[in-house]
């Protein structure tokens, strides 16, 4: 099933009790772009993300993924990193390699062994013994390693030093094909910057703005980082 | 997919389990070595040197001691373990991995339910079967004694009627089998209930247990209460045929009813923090 759009949102609202997490949100994403979900802690973007994932049901509106809503169908479709290390930490590398393999065909195991051993890592050690750094690495490794038609990435540089924020980055581009589009949920703008196609600003729950990063540069001649900074002055 | 998840399931429990399952065979033999060794020193050895049965016997009654707790263990153990990896896999960090592999709700519920039920028969066979070889290393003529067994056993059944005794085995099993069901369901259930609160959550999963708990205890009794009046009891191995068949398809209810609201919780109401 091939839509239009990888990622639909129509009204999309999400309350907690009193709370208003997401604001009758409405967004399109085609496929093939690097977007930048972009807004201060609790503006939405994670309830956001875990409503693409089917982790939340939606208070209303609807959220569609490439034309269906979040299901088993989707959820092969969409590799997600999440910012916490989310995977059991009595497995090695090797048993959690084995485990996305089983449950995703499109899991490339070849690809994942290549990074794993890039970066020196012993598959055969438990992922408890590793450094949280590493631990990270292997998640995002083993959410890249996956053909996905969306890959959401939230905050996957938070907490680490530079040159491991560059291996990131290079680590997404090199993954990127036409067919399939990351989004990319950060406050670290200026990192990122220099990759993305597409950024959303989002604000207590509300799109402020979508564009395009080269209209930005074009036309107003700042950086992402510098217009999110004038956009979300305190 | 369910295999897959219950292939993984077997793992993670088992590596708990299945250690303590074995060692609870190896002091069956040890503590049977030692108990048996203690009753011929004291027979040999009493008249010659004093403190080696003395200490026989010591050795023999520790490991006794902590033959016991492994068996207790391995059985309590058999449901903390069933309980915290559903609360940790599915609604803990681990809830981001597990529930967005392209599974169903209804398929991780199931995959849990199946391997903790397994894991808690199994304790019980080893503890049983750990007895036995305890009982066959330790008592003189185990072997002839459990024939007579056998024998006393063989005259029962061939005074009830063999169709009467399957029967009634195989109701026992069912409902044994659906008890072990409805007690893993029950507390999956209350986590689910629990883990849907942002705050307190797992205070909200013991209230949640207690409520349910009552519920299911209230409505028992009005149904057995109700039952024992329409059902007339007149030949007592039917009776008991009735009883049996009866509690079964209760459990099987609370079954269902606990795995729906678990299910709804898990599919709806999802909260990971």
């Amino acid at each position: 099933m091939m839509s239009e759009n990888i990622l639909e949102c129509r009204s999309l609202s999400k309350n907690y009790g009193n709370v208003q997490a997401l604001k009758n949100v409405s967004l399109s994403m085609t496929r093939g772009k690097i977007v930048g979900l972009l807004g201060p802690n609790g503006s939405g973007k994670t309830t956001l993300i875990k409503l693409a994932n089917g982790l939340l049901t939606p208070t209303s509106g609807e959220i569609l993924i490439d034309g269906a809503n979040p299901g088993v169908d989707t959820k092969k479709a969409v590799s997600y990193l999440t910012d916490c290390v989310c995977l059991p930490d009595w497995m090695t590398i090797d048993e959690l390699i084995s485990f996305f393999k089983s449950f995703y065909d499109n899991f490339n195991e070849l690809k994942a062994y290549e990074m794993i051993n890039n970066l020196n890592l012993d598959s055969g050690k438990k992922l408890k013994t590793l450094s949280k750094g590493n631990k990270e690495k292997v998640q995002l490794i083993l959410a890249m390693s996956r053909d996905a038609d969306l890959y959401l990435l939230d905050e996957p540089m938070g907490g680490v030093d530079p040159a491991t924020r560059d291996y990131i980055l290079n680590t997404i581009i090199s993954n990127y094909n036409q067919n399939s589009t990351v989004v990319i949920s950060t406050h670290l703008i200026s990192d990122i910057e220099k990759i993305l196609d597409e950024f959303i600003f989002i604000n207590n729950g509300e799109i402020v703005m979508q564009d395009i990063v080269d209209n930005v540069r074009n036309e107003k001649g700042m950086s992402i980082d510098s217009l999110f900074r004038e956009v979300f002055k305190c | 997919m369910l295999g897959k998840l219950m292939k993984y399931e077997f793992k993670a429990s088992g590596r708990i389990l299945m250690p303590l399952y074995a060692g609870i065979l190896v002091m069956a033999v040890l503590s049977g070595i030692f108990t048996k060794a203690s009753s011929n020193i004291f027979d040999i050895y009493t008249v010659y040197v004093a403190h080696i049965p003395k200490f026989i016997s010591f050795i023999s009654t520790i490991s006794i001691l902590l033959y016991v707790i492994l068996i207790m263990t391995g059985l309590i153990l058999s449901y903390i373990v069933a309980i915290i990896r559903f609360k940790r896999n599915l609604f803990g960090a681990e809830g981001y991995l597990m529930n967005t592999l392209p599974v169903t709700p209804s398929q991780n519920i199931t995959a849990k339910t199946l391997v903790a039920v397994v894991y808690q028969i199994l304790g019980m066979l080893v503890s049983a079967v750990s007895v036995l070889i305890f009982a066959i290393i330790c008592i003189d003529n185990f072997a002839a004694n459990f024939t007579d067994l056998f024998k006393v056993l063989g005259a029962f059944i061939a005074e009830a009627g063999v169709g009467s005794v399957t029967a009634f085995v195989l109701e026992s099993v069912v409902l044994a089998i659906l008890c072990f069901f409805c007690g893993n369901l029950i507390f999956y259930a209350a986590i689910s209930i629990g883990h849907s609160a942002n705050l307190h959550r797992v205070a909200k999963s013991i209230v949640a247990y207690i409520l349910l708990y009552i519920a299911g205890q209230i409505i028992s009794f009005n149904i057995i209460s109700i039952a024992a009046r329409i059902i007339p009891i007149t030949d007592s191995m039917l009776s008991i045929h009735i009883i049996l068949i009866g509690t079964a398809a209760l459990e099987a209810v609370y079954a269902s009813a606990y795995f729906a609201i678990t299910h709804y919780f898990l599919k709806n109401k999802l909260n990971l923090q």
